[in-house]
């Protein structure tokens, strides 16, 4: 074998291409896969992220925006409700009563309010007259299930007695401060505190304990809404409220009248199917791009296979050609043609063994730095499976011996006769 | 061991339609036996190396026979044949076809591979023959490192390693001088001294007097009375 190095290290150097070529492209597919697999896990994590801070931010707007619904009567016409600012029909004060003790879970703090649009006679001034007792709090149990009867803490102070809160406007408009005194339909009051402005029909609203609103108002014992404060359901649960509302007062209605939470829990949605549309379409691109990948690296190994095979064919086919008197010789002396054909095939599988051997490791190490997978990812045992190996360590004595086997059966097929005879 | 040749036809066929008919051998009959070196001379093409070929069971005659110790070489199976020839024959060649790439000791065993009987005993039979040779100095050399003269005698020594009862020598003396070509024939009549068979086929008509009878062919044909030399 030594008279022909070149022509078998060349034989070994094409068959180690073509394996290493095959297990590098194997070792770099997994390594792809891998570091798609972590960025979507990483992608999902983000989502995941971004999705508690939106729902941070969700509850954070509910309670800045305080009342989230409001309980009316079951026939309060809606448009009614809108045109004129406030209910026109009545629920028993009672009922507020009912709803705390029934342990209702999506309810927090309820406020019962009597509010309607007045003119102001003694300041002939049109203003929303509320009528509010504070904030009926809310059993944490149902009533029959509770012996402590624990109640979640309130959060909004009530109008002390004799008192009057203003919205912004209604202060400025009369000059009114904290101290000064009112008089509302006859009724005298003192002014509690001014609000700063909302922007809103608050600023042209006066707030007075629920007794003297129900007196002034000419209702006692009714109120026309109940405003259910920080309440702990989602936009999306409003038909679960519904539900429990309806099974307490069947006579009620609940209303969502926060535009603004609904606009915010939709573009919370919207930004959750966003972010899955894109980590979709990156799945779908990843996918393609791997696709590709696989494509063009099954073009490469068999482009590099054919050409391999193709060599170690010439290769083998030169030797015979150039060792035909050799083989006369040895068929001459007793060779069989088996011992003939074990020769060239025999060089064709060492050419083989030591490519597949060499091949597999430049391969896995080629593969493991090119893959561009971290090492705090995945290392060569992620990388590299038994089933790669074992074909990587196939391939080439198996590709030898293919390419090889025909000229090697040329070989011990040669007459020695016709050989020897052309001396 | 005897050899025995009979009737022996063989002819190529030339031409793009092969049929033109070239008869290298035409009725040939001879008989070597024990002890015996037989030479064949005759110009070049007159069917010497298709003789010596049939007669190692290596080509196939059209027609006739070949008995080596009576076994008829072209009536056994192909294996068989193959097992026969490297048990009981010898060959040299004038081109010498040593094995490149292996030194002087390996090229001489190498027909002991053929027959499955490499051992410590061959080993030693060839450094025998290497020393007997005069290729001592050069048991490790390659066939590049030697002269034409030691190569033939590398040849030589192959040819007697699996101890053949029958030598068929084609042009041996072809590529060589006249000492290396007298070593070689006294070699070949020292096998022949010591009860083998040689066949030697030869344009050379000065080997004859190494030659117990000698023939010359012509055209294929090897008559009775074309015999030149017996002794």
């Amino acid at each position: 074998m030594g008279h022909k190095k070149f022509g078998f290290i060349a034989g070994v150097l094409s068959l180690l291409i073509a394996t290493a070529v095959f297990v590098g492209a194997f070792v770099m597919l997994r390594g792809d896969e891998l570091a798609v697999e972590q960025l979507f896990i990483e992608k999902e994590r983000e989502l995941r992220e971004e999705m508690v801070q939106l729902e941070d931010d969700y509850r954070i707007i509910m309670r800045n925006m305080g009342y989230n619904v409001l309980i009316l009567n079951g026939e309060q016409s809606i448009p009614e409700l809108e045109k004129n600012g406030y209910a026109t029909t009545y629920l028993d004060y009672e009922d507020v009563w009912v709803l705390a003790e029934s342990g209702i879970q999506t309810l927090n703090h309820l406020m019962p309010v009597l509010q309607e649009k007045i003119l102001w006679e003694e300041r002939n001034i049109e203003v929303f007259l509320a009528g509010i007792r504070g904030q009926v709090p809310v059993y944490s149990k149902p009533a029959h299930l509770t012996d402590d009867h624990e109640y979640r803490s309130p959060i909004m102070e009530r109008v002390p007695e004799g008192k009057a809160d203003l919205g912004e406007q209604v202060a400025v408009l009369l000059n009114l401060r904290p101290g000064d005194r009112i008089t509302i339909r006859g009724t005298g009051f003192e002014v509690n505190r001014v609000y700063s402005r909302r922007g809103t029909r608050d600023d042209l609203t006066v707030w007075i304990p629920l007794d003297d609103a129900q007196a002034i108002l000419g209702r006692p014992g009714r109120i026309n809404g109940i405003l259910a404060l920080e309440c702990v359901c989602h936009i999306e649960e409003l038909g679960q409220l519904r539900s429990e509302v309806a099974a307490i007062l069947p006579h009620a209605q609940v209303f969502e009248f926060s535009s603004l939470i609904a606009a915010r829990a939709d573009v919370r949605k919207r930004a959750a199917a966003l972010h899955e549309e894109i980590l979709n379409a990156e799945i779908s691109h990843q996918a393609e791009l791997r696709q590709e990948k696989e494509r063009l690296a099954s073009i490469l190994v068999i482009i590099l296979i054919a050409a391999a095979s193709v060599w170690i064919f010439v290769l083998i086919h030169n030797n015979v050609r150039e060792r035909k008197h050799e083989i006369g010789i040895l068929r001459a002396i007793g060779f069989s043609r088996y011992q003939v054909l074990l020769i060239f095939l025999g060089k064709s599988l060492l050419m083989g063994l030591i490519a597949g051997v060499a091949g597999c490791l430049t391969g896995i190490l080629a593969g493991v730095l090119w893959s561009g997978v971290g090492p705090g990812l995945a290392g060569p045992e992620n990388l590299v499976t038994a089933p790669v190996v074992i074909l990587g360590l196939l391939l080439a004595p198996v590709l030898a011996f293919a390419a090889g086997l025909l000229p090697s059966v040329m070989a011990a097929s040669q007459d020695p006769a016709v050989i020897l005879s052309e001396q | 061991m005897v050899l025995r040749v009979d009737g022996l036809k063989k002819s190529y066929w030339t031409g793009k339609d092969k049929t033109g008919e070239v008869k290298a051998l035409d009725g040939v009959s001879l008989e070597a036996g024990s002890g015996e070196l037989v030479a064949v001379t005759g110009p070049s093409g007159c069917g010497k190396t298709t003789l010596l070929l049939v007669s190692g069971g290596l080509l196939f005659p059209d027609q006739g026979k070949v008995y080596l110790d009576g076994i008829d070489l072209y009536d056994i199976p192909f294996g068989d044949r193959d097992r026969e020839r490297a048990a009981k024959v010898g060959f040299v060649f004038q081109q010498f076809y040593l094995v490149p790439y292996l030194d002087v000791l390996e090229n001489v065993m190498i027909p002991s591979i053929g027959t499955n009987s490499w051992s410590a005993a061959v080993e030693n039979r060839a450094r025998e023959l290497i020393g007997r040779f005069n290729l001592g100095e050069r048991i490790h050399h390659k066939p590049s490192g030697l002269s034409t003269g030691e190569r033939q005698r590398v040849a030589l020594a192959r040819a007697l390693i699996n101890q053949p009862g029958i030598l068929l020598a084609d042009e041996p003396t072809g590529n060589l001088d006249d000492d290396n070509a007298e070593t070689v024939l006294r070699h070949m009549s020292d096998f022949a001294g010591e009860g083998g068979t040689v066949l030697l086929v030869t344009h050379d008509s000065r080997l004859i007097k190494y030659a117990h009878r000698s023939y010359r062919m012509q055209k294929g044909r090897l008559p009775e009375d074309d015999r030149l030399h017996s002794t």
